[in-house]
């Protein structure tokens, strides 16, 4: 089986021998340009770049799986959500499920317009997951806390949040546990009635709360007895340190990041008819056609 | 090294103290086994050595501690933590980093030791406890003693002179319990350390103990040098412990000798030979199960947990799943259970149909997940579709086959470690399963609960199958006994057949028993007290 410890094998990728510093301000581009970026073409060209990090992954058959999966879920969602919801004008109906009536004035229906904005909402959302799932499948839990403390954050701080991380896979596995014991036990979700199903799916999650609160007290005692406490100054074993390469990933993501960022306040500018010249006349046209 | 008075400790909420007037003296390079029932307070005397109790708390604790001449009571954990080393019992929740390395790191840097000094200790401590060739291993691949052997290393790099275990074997198989005793004897052996374990299963510890210290309901009741600790054994069967096979043997004889190991005992006369093993009993029954074909991948293209198997259960069957971990136990009973699909082949059941089938899994804490005992019990019945009037009854039948009558309106999280096994097994027992499936049911459980809990499924299921490593549980509870090997049956018989033929165990890292051990050394082969009591003179 698959399992989630195979994940994390930090050199056996390209994206994996990157420093974490690098990999976390790469994810901080990507999200920060899809918010920019408004045109389909600028959002494709985002989501292929997330397509293309996720690939210097080098990810696993598992994670191939989990990620198409996700993916699906989120552009279906999306677009069909914006199929059903798009309120602009003109829309044109292009499959009416529910005729006009006292509770839906128009019907239920789903627009073409709608279709085609979600599928460039789930444009943005890809970019984001797939560089997000890249980053978590290449960087290790300690990794991330020695990133983290290279940024300056604060040990106590970095620590809880990379523990928590390091949990999740072992609060999964026991909620699957928890599923089979209840499948075992007859239980058949929706089979007794709504109010059941909702009392023994919170249920369900008991075992797992108590097991997280028993794992972070063991996990307490265990680092209170071996010198951990809050504030206190502390030396490391390993550091991670930035090489001339990573510094040049960072100025040239930057450097887009500051262009487009520019390039949007003046576009912005233009349109509010706070500041124009003619000299930007190209940039304006670019902004409106690429951006 | 450790001198503890009149120690006195009373949880928040709680009346009654859960350790009272306990005192305790160990010397330097001396070991201590402190011992006793589930909830007795042994772990609570343990967190007072270390100071946890003192500092971490809202415990009211009299009394004091002091270790290499500090009271625990004033001195910071951060500075405790140099002279006491603490290493706890389950092995996944104590590690907190990625890499052996960086696991063991940790505590040096927290106690901000210089880089050249820091990578000295980690090779020292990864040394001792022989995992120098895993340094760079990813924590999460290694197996429970290995990870239990990282946590010792983990207290040794801080060098303290005090080093404390609590129950470090009690979640282990057999390979790892003994890659953990091997730790403990070279600590001895090599280094004047203080050692305080706090552990169950006596008769793996207590041989390489110096005393033996025995509580009961938070008392210390016993405090003896190991030669005369076991010379009157009542104390231990009264609190339902595990008494030591040879011990128990010798005790029974009549003999003043107690020895733990085979080889610490007596060379005995034999009044009789045994007669030739007796074949498999329930031969003849007729079969309830026919496994046929049956294969088993968790992943497309992974490797085959189970290969092609083949297999008759039959009824009146109880049947002990042994083997090294990895060899597919587990999978086998999902297979059973139908918990798992098989890839191919597939489970034929000789009853008119499919009869109701009941799975304790290995970890029981995540079958519970109702409010109260008897709404846990009454779970599967009401989902079975079970109608109200017989729903009563089947909930209060195994409410009492388990014992739990008083408990039946406790929370199952509010119990104790046995009690909450004895619960996961009435959920299931009232849907009056016909055939009982248990997945490892002793691990962590003391000999009196998994008696209990045995002798209460005995008579009421066709077929019980049940994992275990523990070779004396399947000599008590089976009457056959099926050795896997990468899915493969290796050995197949009654536990005679199987358990006393030492080329069928090859490769299946089943350890034999002190009484087995001892009785290879007379020249027989036995599984029991009692049949070796009748041959000797």
């Amino acid at each position: 089986m698959a399992r989630v410890t195979d994940w994390f094998e930090p050199g056996r990728s390209p994206l994996g021998r990157l420093d974490v510093r690098v990999k976390l301000a790469l994810g901080f581009f990507i999200s920060v340009q899809v918010v920019l970026a408004g045109s389909p073409p600028c959002l494709a060209i985002l989501a292929l770049m997330g397509l293309t990090i996720f690939a210097l992954a080098w990810p696993t058959r598992a994670q191939l799986g989990l990620t198409a999966a996700s993916l699906g879920l989120l552009i279906w969602g999306t677009v069909l959500s914006q199929g059903f919801f798009y309120s602009e004008y003109p829309r044109t109906v292009l499959v009416q499920l529910v005729p006009s009536n006292g509770l839906f004035r128009d019907g239920l229906n789903i627009y073409r317009e709608g279709l085609r904005y979600g599928l460039i909402q789930s444009l943005r959302l890809a970019a984001v997951m797939l560089t997000g799932y890249a980053i978590c499948f290449t960087t290790d839990p300690d990794r991330f806390l020695r990133g983290l403390l290279a940024m300056r954050f604060p040990f106590s701080f970095a620590f809880m949040a990379v523990t928590a991380i390091r949990f999740i896979p072992m609060a999964a596995h026991e909620f699957g546990t928890v599923r089979t014991a209840m499948r075992l036990k007859g239980y058949r979700p929706f089979q007794l009635g709504l109010r059941d199903t909702v009392a023994t799916e919170i249920a369900g999650l008991r075992p797992v709360l108590a097991g997280a609160i028993r794992r972070s007290e063991e996990v307490a005692l265990s680092i209170v007895t071996r010198g951990f406490a809050f504030g206190r100054a502390r030396t490391a074993l390993h550091e991670e340190r930035l090489k001339p390469w990573h510094w040049g990933i960072l100025a040239v993501m930057g450097g887009m990041l500051v262009g487009v960022a520019a390039c949007k306040v003046l576009f912005w500018l233009y349109l509010s008819q706070i500041y124009y010249t003619s000299d930007l006349r190209d940039l304006y046209n670019f902004t409106r056609q690429w951006l | 090294m450790i001198r503890a008075a009149h120690l006195t400790v009373t949880y928040a909420g709680r009346e009654r103290p859960t350790v009272m007037d306990a005192s305790l003296a160990v010397a330097a390079g001396e070991m201590v086994l402190i011992t006793g029932p589930t909830g007795c307070g042994k772990s609570t005397l343990l967190n007072c050595l270390n100071g946890i109790l003192f500092h971490e708390s809202e415990a009211t604790v009299l009394g004091r501690v002091e270790v290499c001449g500090r009271d625990v009571r004033t001195t910071p954990l951060v500075d405790l933590c140099r002279v006491v080393g603490s290493v706890f019992q389950n092995p996944d929740s104590q590690l907190c980093t990625a890499t052996v390395e960086s696991e063991v790191a940790f505590g040096l840097e927290n106690l901000a030791v210089d880089r050249v000094t820091m990578i000295e200790r980690i090779r020292e401590a990864l040394d001792i406890v022989g995992l120098t060739h895993l340094a760079s291993a990813r924590t999460a691949t290694l197996s429970g003693g290995q990870k239990q052997r990282l946590a010792i290393a983990c207290a040794l790099a801080l060098e303290p002179e005090v080093l404390l275990l609590d129950e470090p074997i009690s979640q282990l198989d057999p390979e790892g319990a003994e890659e953990i005793l091997g730790v403990i004897a070279r600590l001895r052996r090599e280094h004047n350390r203080a050692v305080v374990v706090v552990e169950h299963r006596i008769e793996d510890v207590a041989a390489l103990a110096d005393r033996i210290v025995l509580m009961d309901q938070g008392r210390i009741v016993c405090d003896q040098v190991r030669s005369n600790a076991f010379v009157d054994l009542t104390p231990l069967q009264r609190l339902g412990l595990a008494v030591p096979q040879l011990a128990e043997l010798f005790s029974r004889l009549g003999r003043s000798e107690r020895p733990l190991h085979a080889d610490e005992a007596p060379v005995l006369d034999l009044r009789s030979r045994p007669a030739e093993a007796e074949p498999r009993a329930g031969d003849a029954a007729p079969v309830l199960a026919r496994l046929d074909g049956l294969r088993f991948r968790y992943a497309k293209g992974g490797p085959e947990v189970i290969p092609p198997l083949d297999m008759d259960l039959r009824w009146g069957e109880r049947v002990a799943l042994m083997g090294a971990n990895g060899s597919g136990k587990s999978t086998l009973l999902h297979l059973l259970a139908g918990a798992l699909k098989p890839v191919a082949g597939h489970v034929q059941w000789r009853a008119d149909a499919t009869p109701e089938i009941g799975l304790v899994l290995q970890q029981p804490d995540l079958m519970l997940f109702q409010e109260t005992v008897r709404d846990e019990v009454a779970f599967a019945p009401k989902h079975k579709g079970i109608d109200r009037h017989h729903r009563e009854d089947t909930v209060d039948a195994a409410i009492r086959r388990m014992g739990l009558d008083d408990l039946a309106g406790d929370a199952p999280f509010a119990l104790s470690r046995g009690q909450r096994l004895r619960t996961a097994v009435a959920s299931v027992l009232s849907i009056r399963p016909r055939v009982m499936l248990l997945d490892e049911p002793t691990t962590g459980q003391d000999r009196d609960q998994i008696e209990r809990m045995m002798d209460g499924l005995a008579e009421d299921v066709d077929l019980l199958v049940f994992c275990t490593h523990d070779v004396e549980t399947a000599a008590r509870h089976a009457n056959r006994v099926i050795v896997l090997a990468n899915g493969r049956v290796a050995a197949d018989g009654s536990p005679r057949q199987v358990l006393l033929d030492e080329d069928k165990l090859v490769g299946s890292r089943i350890r034999p028993t002190r009484l087995q051990e001892y009785g290879r050394r007379l020249g027989v082969k036995t599984l029991g007290i009692e049949e070796l009591m009748a041959w000797l003179a």
